[in-house]
């Protein structure tokens, strides 16, 4: 098959391997960033009912977004934005929402941060947990829509705009490790994060039902499908009713 | 806490679906009946465009992509549908979806049915698709292969077999509540979910599955047929996602427990009180969320 004049074979941009290498990075960071923002997730929907097991993970989990994506990861995007300013200032002006975004993600971030630890556990169970999961909710939601654009617009773009020069100034700048790269450095450092990161199974959308309940919900679903099964066998039969009446009537003279 | 959409649609999926999938009917009215729930998606999702370039040998294929979308990732997307029906319009909602959140591009197969089609007619033209791509130019750490129900079963099966012939691994693997073990243990939540799963019933199981298999039902071990007999070192990391009251919910597992102690990154998120394909619902939060979570992970091995 001809690749050349292939639309679906993948989209032919100028890849130095400088270039590769810083927007692999950028693309792993994304990686690691959505590995965390699932169990955000995840989290959030237990916070109300489980808030002393869900507020660390999600403390050590804002941490990690403030410490590794806000400070290293973004600044080492924002790198990138000011050179496809200088070199193409009109796909720039598409993507300067983008930089205003992070700014306004750390802070959203921060103040997620402080408000979970300041809260109580009574508190967490109550409104204030609830409006918290929601807007940490809010927040993943927001964080992978940025994501998204970033990737569909910016890195598509900046690879097609910039120079090799571009790519090797960028790369000579400060390169500092994302810390889930190396597991070890980040069990220690975030431990709650990193065991629940590592859990074969988990559980999303909330705690199961409390068995008396949940025995009255099994019950409820047992009559329903008596229900639709007798339903089901009254159309049968009508339907076998009426047939019969049609062809006795057909039969007539 | 269950959204009222979700608990609506499980309500009417015991009083339709499941009802009819216990109903001794025949394969043509099941298909019928089944495809009368496509009146609630669109022909097309908004804002994609759906291709049919580059066939496959002996079934229908199509790419769907977002219009102006510019990306490297593919999403290799086999339809559930107990291996006798299937739901193109459902699937293409649910893709789109998946695509839109993972910036990715989709090619969804068709592969053929039972009975008219037993094994492994289903699962050649499975490879076939996956060959193709890597012929068209893509390369394996783009490609993210998924599945729902039968389609996840396909979808391990095909990366077993993948494995086995000595191809490149596509990046990833997503498994929808799949089905993967067709000689059915009568235990474990195939039994104590028996009452509990809105959407699948046991009755008809044993005939339905023997059609796939031709009625040969020595292939049923066939670890490309129920991939839970299969051995998976070796293969790229999987996410399972399934519901807690799923007669399925140990075939995921299962297998992700297999997965793991062979060496292999398998997760498992287990939603509580959601139906059989709840992600194909297009409505409800917790269906876009748990999609959110599969282009998550589509990102994680698709850097």
């Amino acid at each position: 098959m001809n690749r050349r004049t292939n639309r679906h074979a993948e989209p032919r941009i100028d890849r130095s391997a400088a270039a590769e290498r810083y927007m692999q990075s950028l693309r792993e960071d994304h990686a690691s960033l959505s590995r965390v923002l699932r169990e955000i997730d995840a989290q959030q929907s237990l916070l109300q009912s489980a808030p002393g097991a869900a507020r660390p993970v999600l403390a050590e989990a804002l941490r990690y977004l403030l410490v590794y994506q806000h400070s290293i990861h973004h600044p080492r995007e924002d790198r990138l934005f000011a050179r496809v300013r200088a070199r193409e200032p009109r796909l720039y002006r598409n993507m300067h929402s983008l930089v205003r975004e992070h700014r306004i993600g750390q802070e959203v971030a921060e103040r997620l941060a402080g408000e979970l630890s300041r809260a109580s556990l009574t508190r967490l169970r109550g409104k204030t947990g609830r409006d918290l999961a929601r807007r940490l909710h809010g927040y993943v939601q927001h964080t992978r829509d940025h994501m998204r654009r970033e990737e569909a617009v910016f890195y598509t773009g900046s690879e097609r705009a910039l120079r090799a020069s571009d790519w090797k100034a960028l790369l000579a700048g400060p390169t500092q490790r994302d810390p889930a790269a190396d597991p070890q450095r980040f069990a220690a450092r975030y431990p709650r994060l990193a065991e629940r990161l590592a859990r074969p199974q988990r559980d999303v959308v909330g705690p199961r039902d409390a068995p008396a309940s949940a025995d009255l919900t099994v019950r409820l679903e047992q009559a329903v499908e008596r229900c639709g099964a007798l339903l089901h066998q009254v159309i049968d039969f009508a339907q076998r009713v009426a047939c019969a009446s049609i062809r006795s009537t057909s039969r007539r003279p | 806490m269950v959204s009222w959409q979700t608990t609506t649609a499980s309500l009417l999926s015991r009083l339709t679906v499941k009802q009819l999938l216990q109903r001794d009917v025949s394969v043509d009215r099941l298909r019928g009946q089944i495809g009368a729930i496509e009146r609630l998606f669109a022909e097309h999702p908004p804002g994609f465009e759906v291709a049919h370039d580059h066939p496959l040998p002996h079934c229908d294929a199509e790419w769907l992509r977002a219009k102006g979308a510019r990306t490297d990732r593919v999403i290799l997307h086999f339809p559930g549908g107990a291996y006798v029906a299937r739901l193109p319009k459902m699937e293409r909602s649910m893709l789109a979806r998946l695509c839109t959140a993972a910036n990715a591009r989709a090619r969804l197969v068709f592969y053929r049915l039972a009975p008219e089609h037993p094994f492994p007619a289903g699962h050649e033209d499975s490879l076939d698709a996956y060959r193709q791509l890597l012929d068209l130019g893509v390369a394996p750490r783009h490609i993210v292969i998924s599945g729902i129900s039968a389609g996840g079963g396909m979808a391990l099966g095909v990366l077993l077999a993948l494995r086995d012939r000595g191809l490149p691994l596509p990046a990833g693997a997503i498994l929808m509540s799949p089905l993967t073990d067709l000689t059915d243990p009568h235990d474990g939540s195939r039994l104590s979910n028996a009452a509990r799963d809105p959407v699948l019933s046991h009755k008809r199981g044993v005939e339905m599955r023997a059609m796939y298999v031709g009625g040969d039902t020595a292939k049923m071990t066939n670890p490309y047929v129920s991939p839970a007999f299969g051995d998976y070192a070796g293969l790229p990391p999987l996410f399972f996602q399934v519901g807690s009251t799923e007669i399925l919910l140990d075939d995921s597992r299962r297998c992700a427990a297999m997965a793991r102690a062979a060496g292999v990154r398998a997760e498992c998120e287990v939603w509580q009180e959601m139906p059989h394909g709840w992600q194909g619902l297009p409505f409800g939060s917790e269906s876009q969320r748990a999609i959110e979570h599969c282009a998550d992970f589509i990102r994680e091995c698709c850097p």
